[in-house]
């Protein structure tokens, strides 16, 4: 286990959003949360990057509890792409990307010839080299999200933590963002745990699917275990054909409609 | 493999101009200074000013006098208020992520200018001498307990901002109703109220410079944690940085600066506000060169707008206050009507 939760207990405030999570991801597995709007996602991605301070309960990092290691320690193991992550206006995709090279360096430290190396390299594996003089805020969504990823890159994680990578990409660059995370994870062995809302996605590009519904996990496994027509009636509440991909195997989901248990939520 | 060529493409463009500005603000500086000692009633050269600063042995003259006495100790004030009150601002504006913060949204102006004016008002025969420390005093009070107010399990830039306005009324609302209760005192505060630099002395000098040289020192390594901040607390934290602490500190730094540089000249608006925003303009928001060019570029156009209040009525001398805020006014909305732009 490279990141765990046990009995994790989140809240905001009083209102509790996650109660009682126990969470196991081997290193080097790629694992997705799905679930609908609200459901504590992002809650508890905050929370495995020790952003979010659990009520109850534990976060592991290899073993150890995250809140006992300094953060600059978690930050050279685990590297986190917020859901809407912001930077200055005048900010070049360089600039962001050596950012990343941040918990590496003592606050008197230069960049060596090593951070450049790194930078350099985060640059190529994610095809933001081109785009390094460009300043991030003129970048398009696709190209402003590999630079995030570069970013995070360049802390040389071996977790990478995701928000919805790819909402707001059009289909041909949520596909490029899902090929790097797979490139990413097979290439350099990186554990990756990421939101995502395309479930057709999530089962093509993931080893594991964690279900959530109201801060509670109500299935897990492989997409072909798990991603079900009663699955999707359950927790998104739409009627679903689910097939299997002829060419992958993958399950495939086709919505087409909003199941029954979703009646009162229209009036 | 040593940096990757576009580092080195990119990097000369942006880091030249940010070089070239910083060594702009350093000649304006030494030029602000020069030209506030040789101008005045008696004028002199400015081959004179430095004659006189680097050679000792004219002490009889009048001229050295002057110089010495009067306007050298007068100007390294106004540079000092300046570099304090600019450094300031472009720190809060970094910690809030608000371009429009400035020293006196955490309070510390309101905060000065109240412990000033009750000091003067209600204690009776309250030596002048120390109404910088009374205004100190509460200037740092004041931003405590703005500081105090937003906590909340952390301090998000927000409530800071809330606590700061309504602190900052409370205060200035003391401070007027001060004012209208100990109506026959109004005089003698209200010099200190508008702000200015006149009559400033050695005496400012030494309370001042303890204040600015440390925080001021420290705040110009702070650099590279701001520009870390500013990608936002969740961002910052996965960098690994503890922001909730580097949010302290860098307040502190603040209230420290813009507390010494109220306390001894009163109330000078639009420096800590305009002045990072010019430089931003010119290099951009890297941190690292952002501070060290705000601290040059505050004093000098402190001192300035300090020769201009002496000169254009004379010989009455305006608060440089009013200076500042006539130039800084209209700068404000030209940055406000372009900001609508984007
Ligand atoms: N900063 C916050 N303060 C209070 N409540 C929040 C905050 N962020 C999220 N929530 C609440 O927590 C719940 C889960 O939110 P979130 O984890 O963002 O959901 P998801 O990412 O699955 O859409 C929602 O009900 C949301 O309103
Ligand atoms: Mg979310």
């Amino acid at each position: 286990m490279i990141l765990g939760a046990k009995n994790l207990t989140l809240s905001y405030e009083s209102s509790i959003i996650v109660p009682q999570l126990n969470l196991f991801i081997k290193p080097q597995e790629v694992v997705t949360f799905i679930g609908p709007n609200g459901s504590g996602k992002s809650t508890i991605l905050k929370a495995l990057a020790r952003f979010l301070k659990a009520k109850n309960g534990v976060v592991y990092l290899n073993g150890q509890d995250i809140q006992t290691l300094s953060t600059k320690q978690v930050a050279q193991k685990l590297a986190i792409l917020p859901q809407t992550p912001q930077a200055p206006a005048d900010l070049t995709v360089l600039e962001l990307v050596s950012r990343g090279r941040a918990p590496h360096l003592k606050w008197w430290q230069r960049s060596s010839s090593h951070d450049y190396e790194v930078i350099n390299w985060a640059l190529t594996e994610t095809k933001t080299m081109k785009l390094a003089d460009r300043l991030v805020g003129t970048l398009s969504g696709g190209e402003r999200q590999r630079a995030w990823i570069a970013m995070a890159l360049a802390q040389s994680p071996e977790i990478l933590l995701l928000d919805e990578p790819t909402t707001y990409l059009d289909i041909c660059h949520q596909l490029e963002i899902m090929e790097l995370v797979t490139k990413l994870n097979q290439e350099l062995g990186l554990t990756v745990v990421m939101v995502l809302h395309d479930i057709n996605q999530a089962a093509r590009y993931s080893h594991r699917l964690i279900a959530l519904k109201k801060g509670q996990i109500v299935a897990q496994g492989s997409p072909q275990q798990i991603l079900t027509a009663e699955l999707l009636a359950d927790v998104f509440r739409v009627k679903a054909i689910v097939k299997s991909d002829p060419e992958s195997g993958n399950p495939v989901c086709l919505p087409y409609g909003i199941a029954e248990s979703c009646s009162e939520c229209l009036s | 493999m040593s940096k990757p060529e576009v580092a080195i493409a990119s990097g000369s463009i942006k880091h030249r101009r940010q070089w070239l500005v910083l060594s702009l603000t350093l000649i304006l500086a030494v030029t602000a200074v020069t030209a506030s000692i040789a101008i005045g009633p008696i004028k002199m050269s400015f081959k004179e000013v430095w004659q006189i600063l680097l050679d000792k042995s004219v002490e009889q003259d009048v001229y050295y006098q002057i110089v010495w006495n009067i306007r050298l100790p007068r100007t390294l004030v106004g540079m000092l208020v300046g570099t304090g009150l600019a450094l300031s601002g472009a720190i809060l504006q970094g910690v809030m992520r608000n371009p429009l913060a400035d020293p006196h949204i955490i309070g510390v102006s309101a905060g000065a200018g109240f412990a000033a004016v009750a000091a003067l008002t209600i204690i009776p025969n309250f030596p002048s001498s120390y109404v910088p420390l009374a205004a100190f005093i509460g200037a740092l009070t004041s931003a405590a307990i703005v500081y105090g107010l937003a906590w909340k399990a952390g301090v998000s830039p927000m409530r800071l901002i809330l606590a700061g306005v309504a602190v900052s009324s409370l205060m200035s609302a003391g401070t007027s109703g001060l004012l209208v209760v100990f109506s026959e005192n109004v005089q003698a505060v209200m010099g200190w109220l508008v702000g200015g630099l006149a009559g400033r002395s050695w005496f400012h000098w030494h309370q001042l410079w303890p204040y600015i040289a440390v925080a001021g020192t420290i705040s110009l390594f702070t650099g590279r944690q701001i520009n870390i901040l500013l990608l936002g607390d969740e961002m910052a934290t996965g960098l690994g940085m503890r922001v909730e602490r580097i949010r302290v500190l860098l307040i502190a730094l603040a209230s420290i600066l813009a507390a010494a540089a109220v306390s001894v000249a009163g109330l000078i608006g639009f420096i800590g506000l305009i002045v990072p925003h010019i430089i931003r303009l010119l290099s951009g928001s890297d941190y690292r060169f952002l501070l060290p060019a705000s601290a040059l570029a505050g004093g000098s156009l402190l001192v300035l707008a300090d020769i201009g209040a002496r000169m254009v009525m004379d010989p009455i001398e305006l608060p440089v206050g009013v200076l500042t805020a006539a130039f800084g006014a209209p700068f404000f909305l030209y940055l406000l009507r372009r900001g609508q732009k984007h």
